[in-house]
């Protein structure tokens, strides 16, 4: 559950972020002396996939991005962007979501953009977003458990220098978000009838988010630091003797990234290393059933430490055509969350999750902004979790999927 | 483009151990979208309808466009669909771009219609409760849509448009006596659908009178996600047409235009 209410927050981040820390520079092309120039970003892929546990399913994704960059005149302008996310059935990471869940997101960008000398550019802008999900309970849209409003603002500034002889910017961001979540509703209060009509009403996991976020591109390299502190405006903490206690959620977030594109020869690649350590003060109580009066308290459930690697990689044979390969790999421990054994019983040691996907395939570019991919991938999900009645955590899967992408 | 992912997932799946369950697991998941299928009719036959509705833009320098849809259908070898007999979609260009004021996109105003005459065919209108076969004494399947899309010149090639759209589809359908369907008494079923959809896309004008386009849309009402890619020469269109929700995900299409 935190992990679907962390994707809706991921969601809302990206393309602010996106935005925010991409130095104003999300424009891939555009006529200099045109007042108004549009962006366009679309990709498409479908799938077929065949865990070892569990049935075989297809799901699709898809991604546009539509914008429009307005120009007042050199020194002042504003670009608005939709973005339109749609994630379907796939594999997940261990012990988060299930294969059948999907989400749509709607995402709108409003950023002004003023270069106020040849170094320094501000940009302020504000975000509105709709978020819906469906879990594998055959939910329908609209009326999602982690359904999600959000409503912000960011301030960024940009400054571009040159460091070792060559140009580099530098980004520096803000951003406040207020999160709603009109259908969660809390089912041990329900269960416990405790507030009952609080409960019933939804919104239990309304939260207010402040990012920080620090940036540095080089070319070819490219740094981010981001902090985040998402406060539960009414989730309380749970404690040891099953009560609500007095305080408030709060999580924060740290992640440091950096990326690197290289090529060399007909090898191209972009490997990306990230590394988050996600606190939260929520604790648990593993209920065995429904009527269980003496539920096993876990302390400090939710914080973890995770690492992820991304190393995609692309021969080129000709102009059009290319092999694809991949390997990713994410990791994440649990600070002091225990793992569960097959009888859903505490287990000694620390809960570790990692997840390793290697692909290769096929690119064909249909032409300058466009291309079809066929991939195949292999799936490797382990953890020391064992109980897996609801979510799968050890698996191995394979899929098949044909991709088309257009960059603008 | 779904069947052939599923062939070489089959053929992938004979390689592997376990080969007997996975043709259970194909089995089970077939049986799926079947009931996917069944469960909302109107929302599926809507998918043909979306393969049906033309609003890319109007190439620069001509006024106005006749589209008819030549083949569809929900595999992925383009077959003759329940739209293909009578429909027909037009387009005329409001404003051409930079007219009234530079940078104004253009504008062009679009409508379809189709019907089935097919429906009709498969009637028997004299059939009665006492015939010992169950019979459709009526079938009446159509639609139409109309659309407004903008269209602005990214570089000389390269258009980005956006398109705003609002379909109906009509199912009407009568029984000769109560059927049951999944243990529910039917004789009669009339189902409505009404989708509005926002749409953004590009075009690449690759050589004179060729193009790609690729747009993706989002249906307001009922959450309904799509994307095209097509190829469009002087008087043929050749595209998919993609549902990542549907029970079939990739749609192609085979259409015929002329614009002046």
């Amino acid at each position: 559950m935190s992990t679907s209410k962390g994707r809706a927050m991921k969601k809302i981040l990206s393309t602010t972020i996106a935005v925010a820390l991409g130095a104003g520079n999300l424009l891939a092309t555009g006529f200099e002396s045109r007042q108004f120039i549009p962006y366009f970003n679309m990709r498409v892929d479908q799938g077929g996939y065949l865990p070892d546990k569990g049935a075989f399913f297809t799901g699709a994704n898809m991604n546009m991005q539509a914008g429009l960059l307005a120009k007042v005149n050199d020194r002042h302008s504003f670009f608005g962007l939709y973005n339109l996310d749609f994630e379907g059935q796939a594999f997940q990471f261990p012990d988060t979501q299930e294969f059948d869940s999907k989400s749509q997101a709607h995402l709108f960008n409003l950023e002004y953009r003023w270069k106020i000398d040849d170094h320094w550019r501000v940009r302020p802008g504000i975000a509105l977003g709709k978020t819906y999900t469906q879990t594998a309970a055959a939910e329908v849209w609209g009326h999602g458990l982690y359904d999600d409003k959000s409503v912000g603002y960011q301030l960024a500034g940009d400054y571009d220098f040159t460091l070792w002889r060559k140009k580099a910017t530098a980004t520096a961001m803000i951003s406040r978000y207020t999160l709603k979540f009109p259908n969660y509703t809390d089912l041990l209060s329900q269960f416990r009838q405790e507030s009952a009509n609080t409960a019933l009403a939804g919104g239990e996991k309304n939260q207010d988010l402040v990012e920080y976020g620090l940036s540095l591109q080089q070319a070819p390299w490219r740094v981010k630091l981001r902090f985040n502190n998402v406060d539960f405006t009414k989730e309380k903490i749970i404690q040891s003797n099953g009560t609500y206690g007095g305080d408030k959620q709060a999580d924060s977030n740290v992640i440091l990234s950096a990326a690197y594109d290289v090529k060399l020869w007909i090898f191209e690649s972009s490997p990306e290393l990230s590394y988050q350590i996600h606190h939260s003060n929520q604790n648990f109580l593993l209920f065995l059933s429904a009527t269980d009066a003496t539920p096993v308290y876990a302390s400090n459930y939710y914080s973890y430490k995770e690492t992820a690697l991304n190393i995609p990689l692309f021969i080129n044979l000709t102009e059009k055509w290319a092999l694809s390969g991949g390997f990713l790999w994410r990791g994440r421990a649990y600070d002091k969350r225990s793992p569960l054994n097959e009888s859903e019983v505490f287990k000694s040691g620390r809960q570790r999750d990692d997840m390793e996907v290697l692909s290769a395939g096929l690119r064909k570019r249909m032409n300058e902004v466009s291309a079809l991919f066929l991939t195949y991938s292999l799936t490797r999900a382990t953890s020391n979790n064992k109980f897996e009645r609801y979510l799968p955590s050890n698996y191995t899967g394979q899929g098949i999927s044909v991709g088309y992408q257009l960059t603008y | 483009m779904r069947k052939a992912a599923l062939a070489v997932l089959l053929a992938a799946a004979v390689l592997l151990p376990g080969t007997s369950r996975a043709e259970d697991q194909f089995s089970s998941f077939a049986l799926q979208q079947v009931g996917k299928l069944i469960s909302n009719p109107p929302l599926f036959l809507y998918e043909f309808q979306r393969n049906m509705e033309s609003t890319t833009p109007i190439p620069p320098g001509k006024f106005i466009g006749v589209n008819y849809h030549f083949l569809g259908g929900i595999l992925i070898i383009p077959l003759p669909d329940i739209t293909t007999d009578y429909n027909i979609s037009g387009k005329v260009r409001l404003h051409p771009e930079g007219r009234l004021y530079p940078g104004l996109p253009q504008l062009d105003l679009d409508a379809g219609y189709w019907k089935s005459p097919l429906a009709h065919k498969l009637e028997h209108p004299d059939a009665s409760a006492t015939d010992s076969q169950t019979k459709l004494t009526s079938l009446n399947v159509g639609g139409q849509y109309m659309a407004a899309v903008m269209s602005s010149s990214v570089e000389p090639r390269v258009r980005l448009f956006w398109g705003y759209k609002v379909s109906r589809l009509h199912v009407d359908m009568g029984l000769n006596k109560p059927s049951d369907v999944f243990g529910t008494q039917v004789q009669s079923f009339s189902g409505r659908l009404r989708e509005d959809t926002f749409s953004a896309g590009i075009e690449h004008a690759y050589s004179d009178g060729k193009r790609w386009t690729m747009e993706g849309g989002y249906g307001l009402k009922n959450h309904l996600l799509s994307a095209k890619v097509a190829w469009s020469g002087t008087f043929l269109e050749l595209g998919f047409n993609i549902y990542p929700e549907s029970v079939f995900i990739m749609q192609p299409e085979v259409n015929f235009h002329v614009y002046f």
